[in-house]
């Protein structure tokens, strides 16, 4: 409008426009903007926080995955079974350094290593019986009264009678043995003092 | 965690100070900017500054996107204008703006003031009258210190075009002064 001369209309204009907020306006409006603000950070806070945590677990994942990858191929997933007649490494063999594959299961899910129905966590030294020695010590168990440890004594006790069908008694044979040394005739030497004890030769 | 999170919420509200800083500087700038296109428009300087607070509140909103100064500017004039123009086409308050438009000022009578109140509020209706896109460039330019340039790059337009809807619109305005006058 500076380019031309003002007319009675631009100067009218001009005066109508030329009026000027309250002074409370700019504080109003920061007023107004400031509980926008509130909104906004608290809307803002909490999808933060979220990401953080969603950021947090996709991390753990990928590092978890990765230390898996670098597992070496030769360890079965499995835990390893045993023959019923194996027997675990001796107590010092136990508590001794772990062994490297041990290391490298970090971040892994660990599996029991004990075979099944031996419990776990215990720092007694596994005993593995031998199947042939586990079934003479239950035939024991079985002919004793009173028995209390493994199966029910009910299903595998034997017949009284085959027991003694089954016993063998072998004859008893005494034998003399000789005796070399002092025979003292005691009733003698107390029938006649003073004599000497006679020595065999 | 705690730590990162911490750290993580530090720097968006740091980020956020920093941006509400420059939202200050542009409330500076163009507060005046914003009550006066949207007096403009209505005429009330209430309604004008509860329409200027809307217009600022909605830009604080989208501020991310509107950090570049002329920008700014410009996104809040056409804000402001729009919430203006719906709040001026509801005329609630219309008929208080007129009884409430001028006071007596030292050195005015009476009647240089009814004279004053009758030829504004034929300006008003003169104002009113024009197209929306008329109506824009005139008031815009009637604002002290605003030149075609300026207008211009306020309403995103060439110079040109600017020019010619400003004469445009002050021709329609002579007629409708002479038109309403002469009723």
């Amino acid at each position: 409008m500076s380019e031309e001369p003002l007319t009675d209309i631009d100067a009218e204009l001009r005066a109508l426009m030329a009026v000027e907020a309250s002074p409370e306006f700019a504080a109003r409006v920061r007023e107004r903007v400031s509980v926008e603000r509130m909104g906004r950070r608290s809307r803002m806070v909490i999808p933060a926080m979220a990401a953080a945590s969603a950021a947090l677990v996709v991390t753990a994942w990928v590092v978890a995955g990765l230390t898996m990858s670098s597992l070496p191929s030769g360890i079965p997933d499995e835990p390893p079974v045993r023959a019923a007649t194996e027997r675990l490494p001796p107590v010092a063999d136990v508590e001794g350094p772990p062994p490297a594959v041990a290391a490298a299961r970090i971040g892994r899910p660990r599996a029991p290593i004990a075979p099944a129905g031996v419990a776990t966590g215990s720092s007694e030294p596994e005993v593995v019986v031998d199947a042939r020695v586990k079934a003479a010590v239950e035939r024991l168990l079985d002919a004793a009264p009173g028995r209390v440890l493994g199966d029910p004594p009910a299903a595998r006790a034997p017949d009284p009678g085959e027991a003694a069908a089954d016993l063998v008694v072998e004859p008893l044979v005494v034998e003399p043995v000789p005796v070399p040394g002092i025979v003292i005739g005691a009733v003698g030497f107390e029938q006649f003092p003073g004599r000497s004890i006679p020595w065999r030769e | 965690m705690h730590e990162w999170a911490g750290g993580f919420t530090g720097a968006l509200v740091t980020q956020d100070e920093a941006l509400e800083r420059e939202f200050d500087d542009r409330l500076r700038d163009s507060g005046s900017l914003a009550f006066r296109v949207a007096y403009g428009v209505l005429r009330h300087r209430e309604d004008a500054e509860d329409v200027a607070q809307d217009a600022f509140a909605n830009a604080y909103r989208h501020f991310k996107s509107l950090r570049d100064r002329d920008r700014f500017q410009s996104w809040l004039v056409r804000t402001t204008w729009r919430l203006a123009i719906d709040r001026w086409r509801a005329e609630r308050r219309r008929v208080a703006r007129e009884q409430g438009i001028g006071q007596p000022t030292a050195g005015e009578t009476n009647e240089d003031l009814a004279l004053s109140r009758e030829r504004t509020a034929l300006l008003s209706r003169a104002i009113d009258a024009l197209p929306e896109k008329l109506r824009v460039v005139v008031l815009l330019s009637a604002i002290e210190g605003h030149e075609l340039r300026d207008v211009a790059r306020l309403l995103r337009l060439p110079e040109g075009t600017v020019k010619s809807r400003l004469f445009k619109a002050r021709k329609s305005l002579a007629e409708s002064l002479k038109c309403l006058k002469n009723h």
